[in-house]
């Protein structure tokens, strides 16, 4: 039955699980190589053309000046030039990362609270857990229809609501300075579920006899909380932030629907401004180079994230 | 019975059994959470089976005097909102099927083969899956423009069919998978796509059912991309639709609401009977693409 030589060398060569490192289990007799090129091919191919190419194209692209009509003309880093001095597109950047604050620590907060009610053991927690989860699940297309008619004077709700309170209510979406935190608030509500579910996840991770031990030092439950819980959830928090800012960067579709930009500019977004410059004005080149400073910036986020959380000790 | 036992009172903050009305309290406070999150979705729902008259009559009513499908029969008969489902519903289709046969594939190859190129295509993967794919859309236009596929189905499915954090994952979930099955499978001479097939594939059942719900989710949602790439009414998925609608029936609510009735339906059906593989998909891989 052993007559496949190979099969009985792969046996001899790899370790048991946990005997050895990652890399050297994975040393198998090279007769399989082409096995593992034929597997990972058909990937590799979307790929390289999905996402290395336009990555490639992007940085190429962001070089010249193309109105994709006529040909593309060489103007070297001037595209990025033009980004540093402009104030419109600095002011979007701006403003999404504006945005990016309060839906990120909106979210944060009333995640991390709903969490913790919901880990008290209620009855149910499975029911209240896919409610607040749910939001996560819709189009931002739908969400943000639905506040645009929920906002609207007199058949919305809150327009309702207002009338029931005998309060005066006018359209946040009219006005130039309620109009982006009226989208913010709707980001919150979207995001909150998902990562009351991220911090459920790391508070059960919690040993139980921390509390115990600091109750039976006396520490109340609000001790408890900031120096326990608090502490021991900072890994979970710092990628339930850094996961919301890059989500909350790209904030492209509320803008769309609800406001197109306005009113007076007041909520053009970057991704928004990106995608404007594109697609109607045609100015390929500065926009992908918008992009790519983007993109930069979002690289950068992340590897600050990675840097953080090397120093971080498990318990 | 008696009391709670003496022992539990000491027993960590979230654990301890808390007094009544507290506990009370707390449930509340719930509630009144769950109210606010369903606030926009009931409002939706029972705005779609409103007559058109009850949805801008003012003061407004909280629960449709009478169920009226008019909305929804209008939707069908004055929009095609039956292509933009199907057309929802076959490109998150294959984009899940693609995803599950090219990333697993991927995944397998990443964890279990030696070949030359795998590190390089390993740190590639772990460099772009920190990339927003959303911010690369000009470029990809691009290239989906040289390629001729604008105005496809091709150009819709193609560039979600692989996911650089789906190979990942596949790879970390195939790495913690016993080798001694797959040696056996060799010693008894079954072909390397047998051995996939057969052995791989079923034992990664959990990780291939999250990643396929996933992979659905994004698609079924995704707006942006298109936007820029679809021109033609009849390749438009819902998204694209309801935004289309939306113009065309900017005062007229009912059709509207019963589109994003039937938009996001599905979904939160499947999530009702699915909660687990969907909350563990998501949150491990991010969030929508």
């Amino acid at each position: 039955m052993l007559h496949d030589r190979g099969a009985v060398e792969t046996i001899r060569t790899t370790p048991r699980i946990g005997e050895s490192s990652v890399w050297r289990r994975l040393r198998l007799p090279n007769r399989y190589a082409h096995w593992g090129m034929i597997f990972v091919a058909p990937a590799l191919i979307f790929f390289i053309t999905f996402r290395v190419i336009p990555l490639c194209s992007a940085a190429w692209v962001s070089l010249h000046d193309w109105n994709l009509i006529a040909p593309m003309k060489w103007v070297g880093a001037a595209n990025y030039v033009r980004a540093a001095q402009d104030r419109d597109f600095l002011i979007a950047l701006g403003r999404s990362f504006l945005y990016a604050g309060v839906v990120v620590s909106g979210t944060v907060v009333f995640g991390l609270l709903a969490a913790v009610l919901l880990d008290q053991r209620l009855r149910f927690t499975a029911f209240f857990r896919a409610v607040y989860f749910s939001p996560a699940l819709m189009s931002w297309v739908v969400i943000s229809i639905v506040w645009l008619v929920m906002y609207a004077p007199t058949i919305g709700p809150f327009a309702n609501l207002a009338a029931l309170l005998s309060l005066p209510y006018t359209p946040p979406l009219t006005s130039g300075i309620a109009a982006l935190p009226a989208i913010m608030i709707m980001g919150i509500w979207q995001a909150l579920g998902f990562y009351m579910v991220v911090f459920l996840a790391g508070l059960q991770a919690i040993p139980v006899h921390l509390y115990e031990a600091a109750s039976i030092d006396g520490a109340g439950a609000i001790r408890s909380f900031w120096t326990i819980t608090l502490p021991l959830l900072r890994p979970v928090t710092l990628f339930a932030v850094v996961n919301a800012t890059i989500e909350a960067l790209q904030v492209f579709v509320q803008v769309y629907i609800m406001t197109n930009g306005g009113p007076a500019e007041s909520t053009v977004v970057v991704v928004f401004f990106i995608y404007r410059l594109g697609f109607y004005l045609r100015e390929m080149g500065y926009a992908a180079a918008l992009g790519i400073t983007l993109l930069v910036v979002v690289l950068v986020i992340t590897l600050v994230d990675l840097w953080l959380m090397r120093t971080e000790q498990h318990y | 019975m008696a009391k709670q036992p003496e022992v539990y009172r000491g027993s960590g903050v979230a654990r301890r059994p808390a007094v009544k009305p507290a506990r009370l309290l707390l449930h509340v406070i719930a509630i009144i959470g769950a109210v606010a999150i369903l606030l926009p979705v009931y409002w939706m729902t029972m705005t779609s089976f409103k007559r058109p008259t009850e949805i801008i009559a003012f003061p407004m009513t909280w629960i449709p005097t009478e169920l009226f499908f008019g909305n929804y029969t209008r939707l069908f008969s004055a929009v095609a909102f039956h292509v933009y489902f199907f057309n929802s519903f076959l490109v998150a289709g294959s984009v899940a099927l693609c995803n599950i046969a090219l990333c697993s594939m991927a995944g397998y190859a990443l964890a279990r083969f030696a070949f030359p190129g795998r590190d390089l295509i390993f740190v590639s993967i772990l460099v772009t899956m920190m990339i927003p794919i959303q911010l690369l859309f000009i470029p990809l236009f691009l290239v989906v423009k040289y390629l001729g596929l604008v105005n496809s189905y091709a150009a819709l499915i193609f560039p979600a069919a692989m996911n650089p954090m789906m190979v990942f994952l596949m790879r970390q979930t195939m790495l913690g998978m016993p080798a001694e099955l797959v040696d056996a499978a060799r010693i008894d001479g079954a072909g390397e796509f047998r051995i996939f097939l057969r052995i791989v594939m079923p034992l990664m059942a959990p990780a291939l059912a999250a990643l396929a719900i996933v992979s659905f989710t994004w698609s079924w949602n995704a707006f942006l991309w298109p936007l820029i790439v679809v021109k033609d009414q009849s390749l438009f998925t819902l998204p694209l639709g309801l935004a289309a609608l939306m113009g065309l029936y900017s005062t007229e609510y009912g059709p509207l609401m019963a589109g994003m009735v039937i938009a996001v339906g599905p979904i939160l059906l499947c999530f009702a009977f699915l909660q687990r593989f969907f909350m563990k998909g998501l949150t491990f891989t991010g969030m929508k693409g």
